[in-house]
């Protein structure tokens, strides 16, 4: 005679045990693929921390550039948007390099424009070792005003003068009487300027200008009677404007 | 449905019965295969298999059907005791009965005294559970074999001790070897249903999906013995559950599969 439920109670131990191995596979698989996976995030975890720490070891050149030649314009926070405005600072520039009438030589540092062209930095070099050798044997004032700025100085001398005379009188350019003639008159010398006018004039007839300083002269001289006389004539002949200007300039007594 | 569960408990009863022999497409053929062995001038047979393979209902088929046209002997149980073992060869074959001990030289005396008087039909001796006869008495088996007064078909259990029994005695002589093996899984289904119907069991049959006989195979690797012996209790298992209502709880439309593996805890074929 069958005790079916002891026999209903073997059979649930007999299901319970032939599932264990199958329990046990699935149980060790899952374990292993857990294993798997922790150890794979941990490698990728690790690689990402060499990563950054050898970028963070490697030197930033952008960075270094900023820190050579801080520059507000060039710096711009990743998140923030860079917008462009128009800036009149050129006007400025142009207004104070106007005034001063001088031109300025500055050394400009260009460290990255060098690493990107090593010939041209040879060349800079070449230059630059010139120059300091140059320096080196100027004394130390000298070289301190040549580190700051280059003066040039115009002047215009009486020998200067002399040598365009001598240029005159191989070539006979009317150009070069009337330029002698123009200095005379600024140095003061109006005799010599009445005579180079009248030299200018007597090669070419049509020069405004000479015409001018001939009768300008003749004013300086005290010959404004004369010198009204010519001009009527001049301007009769080429009814030059300046000419006219310059006539009532001296009949009103503005000129003397 | 109680009645359903008891005639098909009892189809499954282990009984040697000729008339519970299944014809099985493959058995059949080893039927054929030895009946056409023992027509041959052979001095011995050798009929083995497994255990529960069905060798013992195949013997009882094939005396029945042999019986009929020629002189043959079925010795079912082993008659272990040698003296008992001739005389019994003596009464059968020769009918000469023995009262007193009759040794192997007598007897080989009576046979040759036989053999100038008469020259019938050679008997045929079937001798099952062989591998139980000693090592000596079955060297005087193939003696009398020799003689070719008696033919000898001698069935064995297939182990390994066998396979020497069988290399040293019957090596050197002419004898044919006939192997039975456990079902396949269909020729289990076969077998089960050819069982039921002959019994008239039909609802039962449709009980047995093939998952079912799946299972039972599993559980019986094919052996027709196990295979009784499983479906005998499942089927008890089924009338007690029925006794006990609680049979509802199971769905009787096919065989579950739960009775069968506590059928087989009960058998001792699942050991919990």
């Amino acid at each position: 005679m069958f005790n079916t439920t002891e026999l209903e109670k073997q059979w649930l131990q007999y299901k319970i045990k032939s599932y264990i191995p199958y329990l046990i596979i699935s149980l060790s698989l899952l374990i292993i693929i857990l294993i798997v996976y922790f150890f794979k995030f941990d490698m990728e975890k690790s690689s990402t921390n060499i990563q950054t720490s050898i970028i963070k070891s490697k030197p930033n050149p952008k960075k270094e550039i900023v820190q050579i030649k801080p520059s507000p314009h060039i710096l711009v926070e990743d998140n923030k948007k860079v917008q462009l405005l128009p800036s009149l600072d050129f006007m400025k520039k142009m207004q104070n390099a106007s005034q001063l009438h001088r031109p300025t030589v500055k050394s400009i540092q260009r460290p990255h424009i060098s690493d990107i062209r090593p010939k041209e930095e040879t060349k800079h070099a070449k230059r630059k070792k010139i120059i300091q050798d140059n320096i080196e044997e100027l004394p130390q004032e000298s070289k301190k005003d040549i580190d700051k700025t280059i003066n040039i100085e115009r002047k215009n001398t009486q020998k200067d003068i002399y040598d365009i005379i001598k240029r005159f009188k191989k070539n006979n350019n009317p150009v070069l009487s009337l330029f002698i003639a123009k200095k005379y008159y600024e140095l003061g010398n109006y005799k010599q300027a009445y005579n180079y006018a009248l030299i200018t004039n007597e090669i070419n007839k049509d020069i405004d200008d000479s015409w001018i300083i001939f009768t300008k002269s003749l004013v300086k001289l005290g010959n404004k009677d004369k010198a009204l006389d010519i001009l009527k004539q001049y301007i009769e002949h080429s009814h030059s404007n300046s000419a006219k200007i310059l006539r009532k300039e001296i009949q009103s007594g503005k000129f003397k | 449905m109680d009645n359903i569960f008891l005639n098909s408990k009892n189809v499954f009863l282990d009984v040697i019965n000729n008339k519970d022999y299944i014809q099985l497409d493959r058995v059949s053929v080893i039927y054929q295969s030895l009946r056409d062995s023992i027509s041959k001038p052979l001095k011995m047979i050798l009929f083995y298999g497994k255990p529960g393979t069905g060798k013992s209902m195949f013997l009882s088929k094939l005396y029945n059907d042999l019986r009929q046209s020629q002189e043959v002997y079925l010795y079912s149980t082993p008659i272990l005791d040698e003296s008992e073992f001739y005389k019994t060869l003596a009464q059968d074959i020769f009918k000469i009965k023995h009262d007193a001990e009759l040794n192997f030289t007598q007897f080989m005396a009576i046979v040759k005294h036989k053999e100038e008087e008469d020259s019938k039909e050679t008997p045929i001796i079937i001798l099952d559970e062989a591998q139980l006869y000693s090592q000596n008495l079955m060297e005087k088996i193939r003696l009398v074999s020799d003689t070719r007064k008696v033919k000898f078909l001698i069935t064995l259990h297939k182990t390994e001790k066998e396979d020497i029994i069988a290399k040293e005695h019957f090596q050197t002589r002419i004898w044919e070897t006939i192997e039975l093996q456990n079902a396949t899984s269909e020729e289990l289904k076969m077998y089960i249903q050819k069982k039921l119907m002959q019994a008239n069991c039909f609802d039962s049959v449709h009980m047995f999906t093939t998952k079912a006989v799946n299972r039972i195979h599993s559980l019986t690797n094919g052996n027709y013995r196990d295979t009784n012996k499983l479906l005998y209790t499942l089927f008890d298992l089924y009338t007690v559950y029925e006794k006990e209502n609680k049979v509802s709880a199971l769905k009787t439309n096919y065989i579950s599969i739960k009775m069968i593996e506590m059928s087989a805890i009960h058998t001792g074929l699942i050991n919990v």
